[in-house]
């Protein structure tokens, strides 16, 4: 065994041991391990495959930065594409290998290195394309990607997404962040801080670097503090316009039950402290189990007492690795440091003998031997002599490189190479916007906190808060880079050798040469062809080492080749998460009137119809569908009496001495001369001359008027009005109270309909001459207000009854028991649509259809010629003289009087397939007629009567002969009765 | 108290309320007519000394809220309040919105999911009110007075159920409301 668990040491719980398995293997860890640290305490080397070649794949960072240890969990809770290296380990956990079989030591994937020189960047572009692509596609997407979706019984984690506000959010709890939440949360401002360990202090806890608690005793006082929330297990894994953050919170304390929080985070300032990562040097088959980040091995060692290895090589170039060598040794390994410079820093070779570490200067490392996992490695010196030097450890490093993806996201911060530290920074940023610690290129942990103090101290001032001095922690890092000797890799010493600079995606060095051969020559055309930076780990780890193989390849600086854009997420996040809880039910509101339940429990189906109003679609009854249901409702209106719930028309009171300017400018006719009492139907258009509603306004008295919309324009509508109020018309005297909701609506219609209103016993007057078409009158049916209202949508005379909606259900029983003698029908809109089609009256969205004006729709006569403007009538006369070939309103009768015509079907001449002359708008089976009648916009239609016209639909051509369109009482003697 | 928060949801009892819209002159003409004192700003209540409160939600719409035993004599008393101004109104709609008491320790977390609005006590404090969204639907959003911490919502009752469901479900619960469905099926009916 050569990984295994130390004696003593991390931040485990020993006492605690936890079993569960891994392809079938019974493993044990223990509380606070991560799957990965316990996997490599198991001595569990390989834990997957590579994304294209299926090469056995280990560790290679310890955090995000890892790139092969996705994992699927078939228990419990079955998930998928789990990265090891942040799953917390469970008792019972059972895990798999993603996209291997039949696991990972032994996967007959493994066939596609076989292949490996049919798939080279871009592959799919240029093989597997004869004879189709898609014969071979579905063989190689089952090959490659990630783990398999999870079938019945996944699990579905409990999401929630909310919003948080704070004055200064920060990111990261490493020494620059906890500095940063400190000032700022003492200061009495609103912090939150995010940090995606599960305990605080970020390389500090790894590298022993905090010797007194500096670090714990910080996030305590900060959880002291009221005006802090601290979000730990939590990643910030966007930044978005305007301060806008969203943040994945794992596992919430604060909630029991919940799995995943998203939040939408608005904050004042930002100070992101997300540390640095550390970057590899790439060599030939870098990529085998047991090569892995130094700072990974240093996190095993110092989180999870876990040593990988037992004779290890340290390959670097910088300072920071010798800490890796250090605690290596430490922990009892067998170390060598291979440094790619002659000379590296005194403080790092002095102790290196006393230490027992070898010490190669010079050197680098070419090559990694084995398979399943490192056995050896090649080095080379500077004068080309090699050696073999067995191992089966490998920790690289190439320097580090700040995480500035947050800053990116920005879209205003420039990156600025670094010439010491060979990386890019991040420049330019917005004002409220600050990095913080290594994450702007500062390395050293006391250097890190007082950096952090800093951001937070400028981001106080700008929210004009002081910010109190923090105390110099004893903080300690033996070995800071503050000097990296560029080395982006190694090149391989024979050819065909593999040398990975994106272990996510399998790209490696030949790859980056192949796209820059082919033209690929840009670093963001480069990154789509080679798909480097767009694996697992979003490039994290590798970017600027492609970056920099670039420059060395095409003789461009580092800096003149430049970055690609780090775009959210950060790190993977679940889309259930996003949603949180919006779904099902819950995708978009829904409105119920006050006579839903009634609705419900008499039968109706119920659906949307217009502007989120649940309204019933039709009334079955036992052994009916919903055809003959409305028929029958339609029938029990033309020949008796129907009742439907108008609740949901939008209804608006109006006041104030210019209540007429604004309806003659809103309307097509004229409204200032409407006597009190009495309504008039109106045609309003928008600023494009086509019509956006009608409607019915009453005048009520003198000041008051009411104005009723169509159901699902009324938010349209309020919003216009509003517009014209506040913006164009400012001095206008209206007051615009919307009531919709106020008022439920029982409409009562049909030639019995007066009828049930007498036998309801109203103390007005209902008769004709009181109450007549286009009238309305106010007093009590019993104890209930009522407003009555003479209008119709359906071809019958009819009764708005209007009241406070607290009594809509006893108006409404009142009425089903006054009208039962007479045959009452409860009426659902889809009656409601056969009896205004039948009537000739038209539905927004149907032949309003935002490309109908008010002559298209016959409504000529109601423009008025006397006032001097309306809304849209520049519009509406500017189209019809420029374009006079206009669609216009008819009826049709299809020549099968049983054939029900598709609404929106598009009317050709002769049926041909040739440009579109009119279509269909509704058609109905008529109750009054007993055979299908329908309304639609034709060409010059109202010219065409008698005319056959052919409507085109799948597969078939429908004659109809074209119309008036007016079904159904054409005098309108019925309506006005 | 639910499951997940600590956090009580009720529907509260029918209220009187009243609409004030017009211009900022003529709200004040009305409302000062009537005697009703209002609030020092925008987005503030003014506790009345009938116990109703005065919220102001911009310079043209201001809400007055009451207990149901005011609402006839609030109701005539702002008729004739306001007939005599020319640009401003005020409607009685009681009928019209659907409060509820969202109140408890847990009653932030709630109502953060819904509301994109800041609702911490240092920015949203008692004495506040504002027309926000929760959960895609209008309302009026106040902070409760007194020692237990929470909200006030006003909805439009049309969106009540919604927002009940989103209540209850954002709080660790299960509802039965939904689209359609009744939100107390009596006994004796069972859905198809």
């Amino acid at each position: 065994m050569t990984a295994m668990r130390l004696p003593s040491g991390g931040a485990i719980d020993r006492s605690k041991p936890l079993s569960f398995s891994f392809d079938g293997m019974p493993l044990t860890g223990f509380a606070g391990d991560t799957l990965a640290s316990a996997l490599l305490a198991n001595n569990v080397m390989v834990v997957g495959r590579s994304f294209k070649l299926h090469r056995p794949r280990g560790f290679f960072g310890a955090g995000h930065d890892d790139s092969g240890s996705m994992v699927e969990r078939l228990g419990p809770r079955p998930a998928t594409n789990q990265l090891a290296t942040t799953t917390l380990l469970e008792n019972g956990g059972i895990y798999r290998s993603v996209s291997t079989w039949p696991n990972a030591r032994r996967d007959l994937g493994a066939v596609a290195q076989v292949f490996s020189r049919l798939l080279p960047a871009g592959f799919y572009y240029k093989t597997f394309m004869w004879p189709t692509w898609h014969l071979f596609e579905p063989f190689i997407r089952g090959a490659a990607g990630l783990g398999r979706v999870p079938g019945a019984g996944a699990w579905e984690p409990v999401s929630e997404s909310r919003f948080g506000s704070c004055d200064v959010l920060v990111t990261g709890a490493g020494p620059a962040g906890l500095a940063a939440a400190l000032v700022a949360g003492r200061s009495g401002a609103s912090v939150m801080l995010v940090d995606d360990g599960h305990a605080p202090g970020g390389r500090l806890a790894s590298d022993g670097g905090d010797p007194d608690g500096w670090a714990l005793a910080s996030w305590n006082e900060l959880a002291s503090l009221r005006n802090v929330r601290l979000l730990p297990a939590s990643t910030v894994w966007g930044y978005h316009e305007h301060n806008l953050v969203t943040v994945i919170e794992r596992q919430p304390r604060d909630a029991s039950g919940l799995d995943l929080r998203n939040w939408k985070i608005r904050a004042a300032q930002v100070v992101v402290a997300a540390g640095a990562f550390e970057r590899p040097i790439p060599f030939a088959d870098n990529d085998r189990p047991g090569v892995m980040l130094a700072s990974a091995v240093r996190t095993w060692l110092g989180r999870f007492g876990v040593r990988a290895g037992e004779r290890a090589v340290v390959f670097t170039n910088n300072i920071s690795a010798y800490a890796t060598a250090h605690a290596l040794a430490r922990a009892g390994a067998a170390v060598t440091v291979i440094d790619a410079r002659d000379e590296p820093e005194p403080e790092a070779v002095a102790s290196l003998p006393a230490m027992g570490i070898d010490l190669r200067r010079g050197t680098q490392v070419c090559k990694a031997h084995g398979r399943a996992r490192v056995s050896a490695v090649d080095i080379v010196d500077s004068s080309g002599n090699s050696s073999r030097l067995a191992c089966d450890l490998v920790a690289v490093s190439g320097g580090w490189n700040p995480a500035f993806h947050l800053a990116s996201q920005t879209r205003q911060a420039r990156s600025v190479w670094h010439d010491d530290l060979a990386t890019f920074v991040a420049a330019h940023k917005p004002a409220s916007f600050r990095l913080a610690g290594a994450a702007r290129a500062e390395f050293d942990p006391v250097a890190c906190a007082m950096d952090g103090a800093r951001a937070a101290s400028e981001a106080l001032t700008e929210l004009s808060r002081k910010a109190l001095g923090l105390a110099v922690p004893d903080l300690f890092e033996p070995f800071v880079a503050r000097k990296v000797k560029p080395l982006w890799f190694v090149p391989p010493r024979r050819k065909g050798e593999k040398v990975f600079v994106d272990l996510s995606g399998d790209v490696t060095t030949d790859d980056v040469g192949l796209a820059l051969r082919e033209g690929f020559d840009s670093i963001e055309l480069l990154k789509r062809y080679t798909t480097a930076g767009m694996g697992v780990d979003q490039g994290k780890s590798g970017n600027v080492n492609v970056i920099g193989i670039v420059g060395a390849l095409t003789g461009a600086t580092t800096q003149s080749v430049g970055t690609t854009t780090f775009r959210p997420p950060f790190v993977p996040v679940e889309f259930g998460a996003i949603a949180g809880q919006r779904n099902k039910a819950r995708l978009y509101p829904w409105r119920h009137t006050p006579l839903t339940d009634w609705h419900i429990a008499h039968g109706a189906v119920m659906y949307e119809a217009g502007l989120r109003w649940q309204r019933p679609g039709y009334y079955p009854l036992p052994g009916e569908n919903g055809t003959m249901a409305a028929t029958r409702e339609a029938k029990a209106v033309r020949e008796k009496v129907g009742v439907y719930d108008g609740t949901p028309l939008g209804k608006f009171q109006l006041k104030g001495p210019d209540v007429p300017k604004l309806l003659d400018l809103l309307y097509i006719s004229d409204f200032a001369r409407l006597a009190p009492r009495r309504g008039k139907y109106g045609v309003m258009l928008s600023d494009d001359g086509l019509i956006m509603d009608d409607g019915v306004v009453f005048r009520l008295d003198e000041h008051h008027w009411l104005l009723h919309t169509s159901t699902g324009a009324a938010d349209r509508v309020h919003l216009h009005i509003e517009q014209i109020l506040q913006v164009h018309r400012p001095s206008w005297r209206v007051s615009l109270i919307p009531m919709t909701s106020q008022w439920a609506n029982a409409t009562l219609c049909g030639p019995l309909a007066r009828d049930v209103v007498a036998a309801l016993a109203p103390d007005f007057d209902i008769s004709r001459e009181a109450l007549p078409f286009m009238g309305m009158a106010e007093g009590m049916i019993g104890d209930i207000p009522v407003r009555v209202f003479r209008v119709s949508w359906t071809g019958e005379a009819s009764f708005e009854l209007n009241t406070p909606a607290r009594h809509a259900a006893l108006l409404w029983e009142k009425v089903m028991q006054a009208g039962a003698a007479m045959g009452i029908t409860p009426v659902g809109s889809e009656a409601n649509h056969i009896l205004r089609v039948e009537a000739g009256y038209i539905s927004t969205g149907h032949e309003v259809d935002g490309t109908s004006d008010a002559h298209d729709l016959g409504f000529g006569a109601l423009v008025s010629r006397t006032k001097p403007d309306f809304i849209g009538k520049r519009s509406m006369e500017m189209r019809r003289r420029v374009d006079p070939e206009r669609f216009e309103l008819v009826g049709f009768m299809p020549a099968d009087p049983s054939r029900l015509v598709p609404e929106g079907a598009p009317l050709t001449p002769g049926g041909d397939k040739a440009d579109q002359e009119g279509f269909v708008s509704a058609c109905v089976m008529s109750v009054v007629h007993e055979r299908s009648i329908a309304l639609g916009l034709l060409k010059h239609g109202r010219a065409r009567l008698g005319e056959t016209v052919h409507a085109r639909v799948r597969d078939e051509v429908i004659p109809m002969t074209v119309v008036a369109p007016v079904f159904h009482d054409a005098d309108r003697s019925r309506v006005k009765s | 108290m639910t499951q997940r928060y600590a956090a009580r949801i009720a529907r509260m009892p029918m209220s009187a309320l009243f609409e004030a819209r017009g211009t900022e002159a003529g709200l004040a003409a009305g409302l000062g007519a009537v005697g009703l004192a209002l609030p020092d700003g925008f987005n503030r209540i003014k506790i009345q000394p009938n116990g109703g409160w005065v919220l102001c939600l911009g310079p043209r719409r201001t809400v007055i809220f009451a207990d149901m035993a005011h609402e006839t004599a609030l109701d005539g008393l702002l008729k004739s309040g306001f007939e005599s101004v020319p640009d401003a109104d005020a409607a009685l709609v009681s009928d019209m919105f659907t409060g509820f008491e969202v109140s408890g320790e847990g009653a932030d977390a709630i109502l953060a999911q819904g509301a994109p609005l800041d609702i911490s006590d240092t920015a949203f404090p008692e004495g506040t009110g504002a027309g926000t969204e929760l959960w895609g639907a209008t309302v009026m959003l106040l902070r409760l007075a007194g020692t237990q911490p929470g909200f006030h919502i006003l909805v439009e009752r049309s969106f009540a159920d919604y927002l009940e469901h989103w209540l209850i479900v954002a709080s660790g619960g299960v509802s039965s409301l939904m689209p359609g469905v009744m939100a107390s099926p009596p006994p004796s009916w069972k859905p198809a």
